[in-house]
């Protein structure tokens, strides 16, 4: 299912604004990445979506979800939208679930209310999507609290959660940033295969251009509460616009580089690379960057 | 061959609770050289906390020993501990809670100088490490609020420098940044090593960082040593199949 969003604005309760303008849509089964650092406004775009603001903050502009606007709906009617036909995951699982309650029951949760199960068959479907997110020791899962499992398990459940419904749209907010490498890797392949077998409509939010690159097909670069730019991963990475979307791309290469690998050269080149061109960017960005956290 | 400033030997650590026990460290030995610098590779329980208190000496071993220049550190003697603190100076993860909020970070900065008791004209020691970490000195009198994640980073680096520690210890110092600041405080560390032939101990769970700012390596999982030495030499060769699997679940653009 389609999500547009047009001129979506967000001011906080003072009338500052948070997001300014931004525009973006994504078709049916489509894999857009949202890319943006601390305070670009990537994470209030999904809470405004889904009628999460903060208490005080206020969304104008239209989000259409297939044509139906849902933007200003009431939270009666909202709550018929979420975890049925958006779902979202967070960024840290061991706040998003319930600590009291076993995981089992949390995924049964959506099930019951928008699908009005009975306690036999949620449980049935429990299993089932436990076993989908490829956690198969179902009883012992289900009958766990989150505290009791690992971080890339917690995830795991967060995902099926966010599944149990079959929603059109998935919302996924820097979901393995709080994951070990090797664990965001198994979590993204998951992530990844379940939308494409599902047919599923993926935003997926992060800080990590790599990371987006490997889930995402569509890019929206965001920068301070604004959309600056709207391309696909392929082209935005080979062919960047905007300055600072080249400039997100070569900290990336910088951040992520292993020495000695990845056909960038030997690790002579690495060295070259960090003390040269890369220094030459450091510079620039740091009258960019630096200084306007001393401004606000 | 350089002297080796801070060393495990066969250590161990287990934490004992009521119902069980947590081998958190198991026979790990490594050495940190003076002068060299070196990476600390692992996962989440991995044992990389229990190993930073052991070598800051904020916890005693179950078995093995602790070695600072060759001798046991010792523990239970303030003087002495205390010259320790002044070689050894640390770097947090998080710039947001590791600096006073109420203090300027000129003070903050000066801090470890006067509890450490060292003597000299405070002011412009501040004044000089602000400049290494690329920091305007005359902002010495403005509040951690007042700065961004990645300046506060430089501040606490700047704390660490001032009382001219042998070895900085850097646990994941970069993790909690945005990828371009965390690019520019990489070249800083890099620099600063350089420049004032630190020793460097960097805890991280990111190989790709240590692979940049380290000379040695050690992959730790599960509390053991996995695989060590050269940095080049594991990159290019990794032996064990978990240093692989990290390497290869590095996303790469």
């Amino acid at each position: 299912m389609s999500l547009i969003v047009k001129d979506l604005n967000v001011t906080t309760s003072g009338g500052r604004p948070i997001l300014r303008g931004c525009s973006w849509d994504v078709e049916t089964g489509g894999r857009l990445g949202i890319i943006g650092e601390s305070g670009s406004g990537k994470s209030m775009t999904a809470l405004a979506i889904l009628g999460l603001l903060p208490e005080g903050m206020r969304a104008t502009g239209s989000v259409r979800l297939d044509g139906q606007e849902i933007l200003g709906l009431s939270d009666s009617q909202l709550r018929r939208i979420r975890g049925s036909r958006i779902a979202m995951v967070f960024q840290e699982p061991l706040t998003a679930l319930d600590p009291l309650m076993k995981v089992g029951r949390q995924i049964a949760g959506p099930l019951r209310l928008h699908k009005k199960m009975s306690t036999k068959q949620a449980a049935a479907r429990v299993e089932e999507l436990l076993h989908t997110v490829a956690l198969d020791e179902t009883a012992r899962i289900a009958s766990s609290f989150p505290w009791q499992l690992s971080g890339g398990q917690r995830q795991r459940v967060a995902l099926a959660i966010a599944l149990a419904c079959e929603p059109d749209v998935i919302i996924a907010d820097e979901p393995t940033t709080a994951l070990d490498a090797t664990v965001q890797a198994e979590v993204l392949e998951l992530l990844s295969r379940l939308v494409s077998n599902t047919g599923t409509t993926l935003v997926f939010i992060s800080h990590d251009l790599p990371v987006i690159a490997k889930v995402a097909k569509e890019l929206v670069v965001m920068r301070h509460g604004e959309v600056i730019e709207r391309t696909t991963v392929a082209r935005g990475l080979a062919a960047p616009e905007q300055e600072y979307t080249k400039q997100l791309i070569q900290s990336a290469k910088v951040v992520n580089h292993i020495p000695g690998r990845s056909g960038v050269g030997g690790a002579g080149a690495a060295r070259a690379e960090r003390d040269g061109a890369s220094h030459d960017y450091v510079e620039h960005d740091l009258s960019e960057n630096d200084s306007e956290g001393v401004e606000r | 061959m350089s002297e080796t400033l801070l060393e495990l030997r066969d250590v161990s650590r287990v934490y004992r609770s009521r119902a069980d026990e947590t081998h958190a460290l198991e026979g790990v030995s490594l050495q940190i050289s003076a002068g060299r610098s070196c990476g600390i590779v692992g996962e989440s329980g991995a044992g990389k906390s229990t190993i930073l208190n052991l070598l800051l000496g904020l916890d005693d071993p179950t078995a093995g020993e602790v070695l600072f220049r060759g001798e046991p550190l010792p523990r239970r003697n303030r003087t002495r501990m205390k010259e320790f603190r002044r070689e050894v100076q640390m770097v947090f993860q998080d710039p947001h809670s590791s600096l006073d909020p109420r203090m300027s970070v000129g003070r903050s900065i000066s801090e470890p100088l006067r509890s450490l008791r060292i003597p000299g004209n405070h002011r412009e020691r501040v004044h000089e490490v602000m400049k290494w970490v690329d920091l305007d000195p005359d902002m010495g009198n403005r509040f951690p609020a007042q700065f961004s994640g990645g300046q506060r980073q430089r501040i606490a680096i700047a704390r660490a420098l001032a009382p001219n520690p042998h070895l900085l210890v850097a646990d994941e110092p970069v993790s909690a940044l945005d990828v371009s600041v965390k690019a520019q405080l990489i070249a800083l560390l890099a620099d600063l090593k350089e420049r004032l032939g630190l020793t460097m101990l960097l805890v991280s769970h990111d190989i790709a960082l240590v692979g940049q700012l380290c000379e040695d390596t050690v992959v730790l999982r599960h509390g053991r040593v996995v695989e060590s030495g050269a940095t080049a030499h594991i990159l290019a060769n990794p032996q064990s199949h978990y240093t692989k699997e990290l390497l290869a679940a590095i996303p790469v653009l």
